[in-house]
């Protein structure tokens, strides 16, 4: 065996400290993501009364003449879908909590394309709504535990779709108190729908698109459909009052403008 | 060959040394960077009990072993009150769900508290922190009582001080944190993971839910009252008998509480404690409480944010009221129909299913206990 030289030892040294201090440097370096060349869409979610911006605590005039104040409202919002003009359809967002108390925005990316169409799910689809432990999700999601609070009934039961709530005062005196409540917790598969809409979108690489979705939260009562009055129909949590939930969610579908 | 081998090891050895020099420096950069070193610590390896949610564990104040044990310590430790007489655990006491039996806390002064003490446990799942919310982590929760002068009525910078003196202390927060320094973030951090770490998952209603025990006939009439909808039916068709408590004090996270704030119509105005309102500043908000866990509620006497309740009766008596009209009263408390209208049947049942959450075994965990 020939013995190792002093040049050699030292090479070897060299070689040692830089093969393990180099090391670290790589692993502080943050990889770098390619930045995505997609088209970025931004959907600005927020809440109107009667055209003006939506304020909780803030008392309104229903169409029967009842001073109305809102204290809730939130909505799951799941499956935004875009369509093309040849039957496209792309779905770019799956699950969202929106809370419709303060204006808010979703980031997606979308495809390159025309499109002439939008859908957006409201509630929770069947698939995820009861048959998945909520506990399972992490906290940041909006369907977990955390994610989800004040919006999970309890085992089997799923998850609220929509929460709309407050409290009227049926003399429409001014200044009079408003002493009765009115709650409307939708859910149950059954009470998932899907509100569609009518958009001119030519989406292309590098550039962002805004979509604002507006809640007309008057709708959700008035209209010549099966208008709600609060004096007589205020309170379901979908179990104990099916049907009213059912005109609820009838009217909530149709209670969208996104352009 | 002798003298070959001596020379290589010597060579060997210097390699070595050198090694350890050259990548040192990096080590002692980290050091600055990091005043906290977890690492000489021991790993706690929490798991969530089954049915429950992750844990959100900060990462800047990971469950160690040592940490927790100085936790512990510092959790009954007098010497954070200014005359030495109080400790966090003066007033959540493990036999009363780690909670306090007075309506009200008395501190180190005399001087009477105003909301009642809200018992400890599975809080490393809460989103906010007294019966307001202000705190919205643990660490942060920690920091109020010390200087409060309704209670410990000290300054960190003494508490800080008295604890550094302590012999005993220094190691353990070297052993926890890598250095001797007793800090205020150090303090916090280490009593938020002796508090992450009061699991309580062993109560009867646990042990049904794993099918390991099953409830009496009792147990299972109030549990199902617990979650099916309220009012008379013969008032409104509509309505289910039930107790309707699972609106707020909802399981599927079994923790029993929403985590939100309501108002259940305690009173008609809120002028002796706006609640949440202080918090938020939103008139919406007046009157308005977290919703505590019923986890060891058969402990945790008295009840509501101000202790006026001694016992489950009076509060399940309330709710049975539909409770007091006000500005912002829950929508879901009956007040406008009649109340829940339960019978005495009911009610009993209603109680046999919340002695259910009482778990012995998480009160008596040597693990929470007094080490001094």
């Amino acid at each position: 065996m020939k013995p190792i030289s002093a040049i050699s030892y030292l090479l070897l040294l060299f070689l040692i400290i830089l093969a393990g201090c180099g090391e670290d440097k790589k692993e502080n370096e943050a990889p770098t993501a390619p930045e995505s060349d997609a088209p970025k869409v931004i959907f600005q979610f927020s809440a109107t009364y009667n055209g003006t911006p939506l304020q909780l605590g803030e008392v309104y005039t229903t169409e029967q003449g009842y001073r109305i104040q809102i204290e809730e409202m939130k909505s799951y919002i799941s499956n935004i879908k875009f369509y093309s003009a040849n039957d496209d359809v792309v779905t770019v967002k799956d699950i969202a909590l929106i809370n419709f108390a303060n204006p808010s925005t979703i980031e997606v990316e979308a495809p390159v394309g025309q499109f002439i169409g939008m859908s957006m799910g409201l509630g929770v689809p069947q698939n995820i709504n009861k048959n998945i432990d909520p506990t399972t999700y992490p906290n940041n999601h909006p369907l977990s535990i955390q994610g989800s609070t004040g919006m999970f009934w309890t085992w089997n039961t799923g998850y609220i779709f929509t929460k709309f709530e407050g409290r009227c005062d049926f003399t429409g005196t001014p200044g009079a108190p408003l002493t009765d409540p009115f709650a409307f917790h939708s859910g149950d598969d059954y009470n998932y729908r899907t509100a569609n809409f009518v958009i001119a979108k030519n989406f292309e690489k590098e550039n962002t698109y805004t979509i604002p979705v507006v809640l007309r939260v008057e709708k959700l009562i008035a209209g010549p459909d099966d208008p709600i009055d609060l004096q007589v129909d205020f309170l379901t949590h979908t179990s104990n009052n099916p049907a009213l939930a059912t005109r609820f969610v009838n009217k909530l579908a149709f209670a969208f403008d996104a352009e | 060959m002798i003298r070959k081998n001596i020379h290589h090891r010597l060579v060997i050895t210097i390699i070595l040394v050198v090694l350890v020099v050259a990548c040192r420096r990096d080590n002692e950069e980290d050091l600055y960077k990091k005043p906290d070193q977890f690492e000489q610590a021991t790993p706690y390896p929490f798991q969530s009990p089954p049915f429950f949610p992750p844990m959100d564990i900060p990462a800047n104040n990971p469950l160690t072993y040592e940490g927790i044990e100085l936790g512990r310590y510092l959790f009954w430790e007098k010497k954070l009150s200014r005359n030495h007489t109080q400790s966090c655990g003066s007033c959540h006491l493990p036999e009363h769900g780690f909670s306090d039996p007075n309506q009200f806390s008395e501190g180190i002064t005399g001087a009477m508290g105003t909301r009642q003490s809200m018992p400890l446990v599975n809080m490393g799942w809460s989103t906010s922190f007294f019966w307001d919310g202000r705190a919205l982590t643990l660490e942060q929760q920690i920091l109020e009582p010390i200087e409060n002068p309704i209670e410990m009525d000290n300054t960190w910078e003494q508490a800080i001080a008295d604890i550094a003196a302590d012999p005993k202390y220094p190691p353990m927060f070297g052993k926890a944190f890598g250095s001797a320094d007793v800090t205020v973030e150090r303090v916090t951090k280490a009593i938020a993971s002796f508090l992450r770490i009061m699991v309580s998952s062993n109560s009867k209603f646990d042990q049904q839910r794993l099918g390991l025990s099953s409830f009496t006939l009792a147990e299972e009439r109030g549990f199902n009252l617990f979650i099916t909808e309220g009012g008379d039916p013969e008032i409104n068709p509509l309505f289910q008998g039930g107790a309707d408590c699972f609106h707020c004090h909802g399981f599927g996270a079994m923790q029993m509480t929403d985590y939100l704030f309501h108002n259940n119509g305690l009173d008609a105005s809120f002028e002796n404690d706006p609640g949440r309102f202080l918090v938020t500043l939103n008139a919406l908000d007046s009157g308005k409480f977290k919703t505590p866990t019923l986890r060891n509620i058969e402990l945790t006497s008295p009840y509501m944010h101000d202790g006026r309740f001694v016992t489950l009766e009076q509060v399940i008596d309330h709710y049975d009221s539909g409770g007091v009209p006000s500005s912002t009263i829950d929508p879901f408390m009956k007040y406008t129909s009649g109340g829940l209208q339960l019978s005495d049947q009911k009610k009993a049942d209603l109680i046999a299913f919340l002695k259910t959450l009482t778990d012995t075994t998480f009160i008596n965990d040597p693990r929470f206990a007094d080490p001094h």
